[in-house]
């Protein structure tokens, strides 16, 4: 009774999933109308202001996410239990695809206002360094034989490489900077509406990044399940 | 002093070793003899604290083993756990620094002189043969006189007159009070047992009732 | 006080003991300084023979060379402390295992300084490059962001010992963690070089580098070399 109890609790639950899915669906064409209908156009930029409803939050989100990744991984090397470690590389999975498009959507920008897909500027030189540094935990990870050994030294590296992003960026910064400053110290520098607009941008990619963080994070949990069972099947037939 | 509690190691979801409790005592021999990869090195690892269990402790002396406690251990695995581009000369007076051992010269010279080295002291380990980076391998884990032995294998690759020294080294060091934790596959016991071990589905259990030694034969040896 | 002296004296011990090992294990060192000094003749070759570069990209194109030179040393180095069990031998003894880092670090530090400044020598020559005008200030940039390269190299090729790929993953993963020691390098060779720019902010960021270096092996090293 109590065995099947505890099958039950591990059971994925679809309709909460469906729920949670579908209230997301609707956040991000609320999210779609804002940024592309109902928010006006910039004065020098027109419509091309719009990519950053897109570009601004995928930055934020991925930083974000490496930062829930550096957290996991510190937490696995204190405590040594796989369930950080599996929360490290799904978060630092979902950060690598956020800036990913969060470089296009710069470099898409970039082109018509700066007349360059590519720019040295310090945000733009430091999310592709980001980027170069968390490729290379995923392909540390890839090159690395046992569970444990893959867990213990992405997490030794995933807290260097998030350690090393605001030295970066600061350096980066000294060596150069054109990149204009949509968040300062002082605030938000745009109109009510246009903040808005980045805003439920913001909150709509948290909300997707979240949903994405769940299911890998089950998945990978799920896969580590399916490898005890047939190690224990094969030590029973053994 | 060495004891392992309820000490489990998987690698990966494979379980190697499955609550193993173990308690060595001063001047006891413990021989383990099982099958290949039946996880033996796996747990001579991890009582030399080079592995960390998955679940369970190691203890020195009632508490957790600290970096410390470590210099109470004397190891040989199947490396010789040295500096191949120096002389052996030169690792043995590296690792009795480490140890700290003071002087280092009588030391080293005295260990390479019984491990038969004295004449390639000079020579880079690179150049030494199988047997004779076997002998500086137990002459470094001898070094330190330390409390237990953890040995795998101590005499693979080593003629007649080196296994014949090794194991009167070994044997000396128990008598000294120092516990022996011997890994071994060979058919005969290469030193008087006071336990046998073997491992199945990494359980650890006894191999067969040993008559343990007296006191009395323990110091005539 | 004798328990220090006694602390010191064992890390003496292991300092000695790598770089007499690294000395005598010839062919990662020479392999590099040939290798930078090649490069520094491509990138000659590749500006087409150039009689006078900017200060700036001289100074670029020597940092490069420098990487060169140490990233296949730094490989070999690796490789070498997994031969024999060195490092297991070393794991066992009775002292914390940053030691062992700080030696290594320490020992690198010195071989990438003699290595790296073969490299200097060839592309002052090479490429027709003025001494500097602050020629100690050139010096002292230069021992500096080899040293902080060294540890981070050092770090790093032992995360990528494990590897399959190590050749392939290491330089991937030292050279974006590294990228402000190089361009605080660059910059303090290029004020040492030619008085542009401003140093103070570089300095800080090696600084940094170094603090980090020191504290976070510490923390992390022990689970980094961990079987």
């Amino acid at each position: 009774m109590e065995k099947h109890r505890a099958d039950a609790r591990r059971r994925p639950r679809v309709g909460w999933f469906l729920a949670a899915a579908g209230a997301l669906a609707a956040v991000v064409w609320a999210d779609l109308y804002l940024a592309l209908i109902a928010s006006p156009p910039e004065e020098n930029m027109g419509d091309l202001v719009r990519i950053m409803y897109f570009h601004v939050p995928c930055a934020w989100v991925a930083l974000f996410a490496f930062f829930v990744s550096f957290i996991a991984a510190g937490m696995y090397l204190w405590r040594r239990n796989t369930g950080w470690d599996s929360l490290a590389v799904s978060s630092a999975e979902i950060g690598l695809c956020f800036t990913t498009l969060a470089l296009i959507t710069g470099a898409l920008w970039a082109r018509p206002v700066w007349g360059a897909w590519w720019t040295w500027d310090p945000r733009l030189t430091t999310t592709l360094i980001l980027w170069f540094l968390y490729a290379g935990y995923f392909l540390l990870r890839g090159s690395l034989d046992g569970r444990e050994r893959r867990a213990r030294v992405s997490a030794v590296y995933g807290v260097i490489a998030f350690l090393d992003v605001p030295v970066v960026h600061m350096s980066v910064t000294w060596w150069r900077s054109i990149h204009p400053a949509v968040v300062s110290s002082q605030g938000i520098h745009m109109p009510p509406g246009m903040a808005d607009a980045l805003w439920m941008g913001l909150c709509t990619w948290m909300a997707v990044y979240a949903l994405l963080l769940t299911v890998r994070y089950r998945m990978e949990r799920q896969r580590e399940r399916v490898e005890r069972l047939v190690a224990r099947v094969r030590a029973q037939t053994s | 002093m060495l004891q392992l509690d309820e000490v489990s190691k998987s690698f990966d979801v494979w379980p190697v070793l499955d609550r193993v409790s173990v308690r060595l005592e001063p001047g006891q021999i413990h021989i383990l003899r099982a099958p290949n990869g039946s996880g033996k090195t796996t747990l001579l690892k991890v009582m030399a604290g080079l592995l960390r269990p998955t679940s369970g402790r190691v203890l020195w002396r009632g508490r957790p083993l600290t970096a410390r406690d470590r210099r109470h251990l004397g190891v040989v695995l199947e490396q010789p756990l040295v500096y191949p581009d120096l002389t052996g000369w030169e690792n043995l007076a590296l690792f009795a620094a480490l140890y700290g051992i003071r002087p280092v010269r009588p030391r080293v010279l005295r260990a390479l002189e019984e491990a038969g080295l004295a004449a390639a002291r000079d020579v880079r380990v690179r150049a030494y043969s199988k047997g004779m980076r076997q002998r500086l391998a137990v002459a470094r884990a001898l070094l330190h006189r330390p409390c237990v032995l953890l040995l795998d294998e101590p005499f693979d690759g080593l003629d007649a007159d080196g296994q014949a020294w090794a194991a009167r080294a070994v044997a000396a060091a128990a008598a000294d009070g120092s516990s022996v934790w011997l890994v071994t596959h060979h058919a005969d016991d290469p030193l008087p047992a006071d336990a046998r071990w073997t491992l199945h589905r990494g359980r650890l259990l006894p191999a067969a009732a040993v008559t343990p030694r007296s006191p009395q034969e323990r110091r005539t040896r | 006080m004798r328990e220090v002296g006694l602390w010191w004296w064992r890390f003496a011990a292991l300092v000695r003991a790598e770089a007499a090992s690294r000395a005598r294990a010839r062919t990662g060192w020479i392999a590099g300084v040939c290798f930078g000094v090649l490069w520094v003749l491509v990138a000659g070759i590749a500006l087409d023979g150039t009689a006078r570069l900017p200060a700036a990209w001289w100074c670029g194109l020597l940092w490069l060379g420098v990487l060169c030179t140490l990233v296949p040393q730094w490989l070999a180095d690796s490789a070498g402390d997994a031969e024999m069990g060195a490092t297991s031998g070393l794991l066992l003894a009775p002292l914390d295992r940053s030691w062992i880092f700080y030696a290594r670090w320490c020992v690198r530090a010195g071989f990438a300084c003699l290595t790296a400044a073969a490299v200097a020598g060839t592309s002052f020559i090479i490429l027709n490059e003025p001494p500097p005008r602050h020629p100690a200030w050139f010096a002292a940039a230069f021992v500096s962001g080899v040293v902080v390269l060294s540890g981070l190299g050092t770090f790093l090729a032992t995360l990528a010992t494990v590897s399959r790929s190590r050749e392939a993953v290491f330089p991937l993963l030292l050279i974006p963690v590294a990228l402000p020691v190089i361009l605080a390098s660059v910059r303090l060779t290029v004020y040492a070089a030619a008085s542009y720019g401003r140093p103070q902010v570089w300095w800080e960021v090696l600084l940094a580098y170094f603090v980090l270096l020191c504290v976070l092996p510490w923390l992390l090293y022990e689970p980094a070399l961990e079987e």
